[in-house]
């Protein structure tokens, strides 16, 4: 084999050392992103859940955070959603939902919408003709069912 | 509509493209046709010198097949932001889903380029590794092989170019997709489920085990200095293939999560533009790949009874070569997920 051969072997054994190192390196530091379809996540939009392992997962939207919830077979220890007027976590339990023409993410094209009060709930949806979800729609809400069914159990114990 | 500067630039990158092919097709026939009834050696000068610029012709269209598969992609990235829904190149190859007349033509026509673009290449560089060989050789022997490979060149570059500047010609601005994401559409159940921990550790076995073997394999009679039998030649090619197929699952569904940190995101688009290095793990691969074929086309297309040796020696070469790209890629690839 020639010289050339010899120094392209080299090129690429560099390459496979140096690229990978200095790729994980400018990663290190990143924006927070969604678990789900990895999009830059609106602070007033972000939804948190903490799993069965004590894992916080951050996602951009609820939609995503409903599809993150079925792939998992164990229930989530806490559900985060943020109230879109004040930007603060609240948990999901407490919060009001609306399903609203304003569409947060394009990619998923979720319109559900969390409120921390009754008032700004019902004023989001009359004003962009949205409805405020009632018990039975509330998403985000089966998996928190089984969370809460399964602290009974550990306390019952 | 969709549009960006980039169209402009793919655009003229299909127009060269197909000028260079058709000029291609037009010097292959003049040389049938140039050696029609002329004494054997006006002929057969006539026919090197039409073999020469048909040549010429093909490195030009290798470069330009080159640089349109890279314009070509940036072009659909640039097509993101104008795409509401699209987040990622995936959310544009599926524009004109489901529509009626030309529009529904979108995604056939996207994804026929994608084929088309490498093979292209691979066939420019087979031509151009055999034309290298009978310029050092320099037998008349190989002449009429040298330009039969450089026919089938002009014809795929025409159908690339022909196939690109329809996509480009065609306007964009039907159904928007119900999801412009590989993971978001699987929140509509479009797409299946991830795979599970099992069936990731066998895709992990089945990507080593392919290496090990297509290495065994291009090592194999290394020293020899007579070309190979045809069955090992076809095995090669054959453990080429799977490989290929194989790293490419293996860096859509087990890869790509890992590296990116995003579980249900299996997306080769995403992964290249997310983690740079993962492009040259992909052109390494395909450096190996190819470089199987263009042996396999030197020691059988350069085949002749004065060559027997050097053509075995270049074949040789070749396989060297392929082995540097597939040890660069598996070892990139693992360093990068032991990191991530």
């Amino acid at each position: 084999m020639g010289k050339r051969f010899w120094w392209a072997s080299i090129l690429v054994a560099i390459s496979a050392a140096v690229l990978p190192a200095l790729g994980t390196w400018s990663r290190r530091q990143t924006l927070p992103q969604c678990a789900v379809d990895g999009v830059a996540i609106v602070p007033i939009y972000a939804v948190e859940i903490v799993d069965a392992k004590g894992e916080k997962r951050p996602f951009c939207c609820v939609r995503c955070a409903e599809y993150w919830l079925a792939q998992e077979p164990l229930p989530p220890n806490e559900i985060h959603v943020t109230d879109e007027v004040s930007g603060r976590p609240l948990d999901a339990g407490e919060a009001f939902f609306v399903r609203s023409s304003v569409v947060t993410n394009d990619v998923t094209g979720n319109r559900i919408h969390a409120f921390e009060n009754r008032a700004d709930a019902e004023g989001h949806a009359s004003q962009f003709r949205g409805r405020l979800l009632t018990e039975d729609d509330r998403p985000l809400q089966a998996k928190k069912d089984e969370a809460t069914k399964k602290d009974r159990t550990n306390d019952d114990q | 509509m969709v549009g960006s500067g980039y169209v402009a630039v793919a655009a003229f990158l299909g127009a060269l493209e197909l000028a260079a092919a058709a000029w291609a097709i037009v010097v292959g026939l003049r040389s049938v046709f140039a050696r029609r009834g002329a004494p054997p050696d006006v002929a057969q000068d006539r026919f090197e010198e039409q073999t020469y610029l048909a040549a010429l012709l093909g490195y030009l269209v290798l470069g330009v097949s080159l640089i349109s598969w890279l314009v070509f992609y940036l072009m659909l990235d640039s097509f993101l932001p104008q795409w509401p829904g699209a987040m990622c190149i995936y959310g544009v190859t599926q524009i004109g889903l489901g529509s009626n007349g030309i529009y529904g033509w979108l995604p056939k026509l996207v994804s026929l380029v994608q084929v088309l673009k490498p093979a292209l290449v691979f066939t420019a560089g087979a031509a151009l590794v055999l034309y290298q060989f009978y310029r050092r050789l320099g037998t008349r022997t190989l002449l009429p092989r040298v330009a039969w490979v450089l026919s089938v060149v002009a014809v795929m570059a025409s159908l690339d170019a022909t196939t690109e500047l329809a996509y480009l010609a065609i306007p964009k601005r039907e159904n928007v997709p119900t999801s412009g994401c590989c993971s978001a559409s699987a929140i509509g159940h479009e797409r299946i489920q991830p795979p599970s921990v099992q069936t990731q550790r066998q895709l992990e076995l089945r990507y080593y085990g392919c290496h090990l073997v297509i290495a065994a394999l291009l090592l194999h009679r290394v020293t020899a200095t007579n070309l190979p039998r045809l069955s090992l030649e076809l095995a090669r090619l054959a453990m080429a293939a799977v490989t290929l197929a194989v790293s490419m699952e293996f860096l859509i569904e087990v890869a790509s999560p890992r590296l990116m940190h995003l579980p249900y995101h299996r997306c080769l688009y995403d992964l290249v533009p997310r983690v740079p290095e993962s492009g040259a793990v992909i052109i390494l691969l395909l450096w190996g790949t190819f470089c199987v074929g263009w042996s396999s086309v030197v020691g059988w297309l350069g085949r002749a009874p004065e060559s027997e040796t050097v053509a075995a020696e270049e074949a040789r070469r070749w396989r060297a070569y392929a082995l540097v790209g597939y040890a660069g890629s598996v070892a990139m690839l693992s360093f990068d997920l032991w990191l991530a």
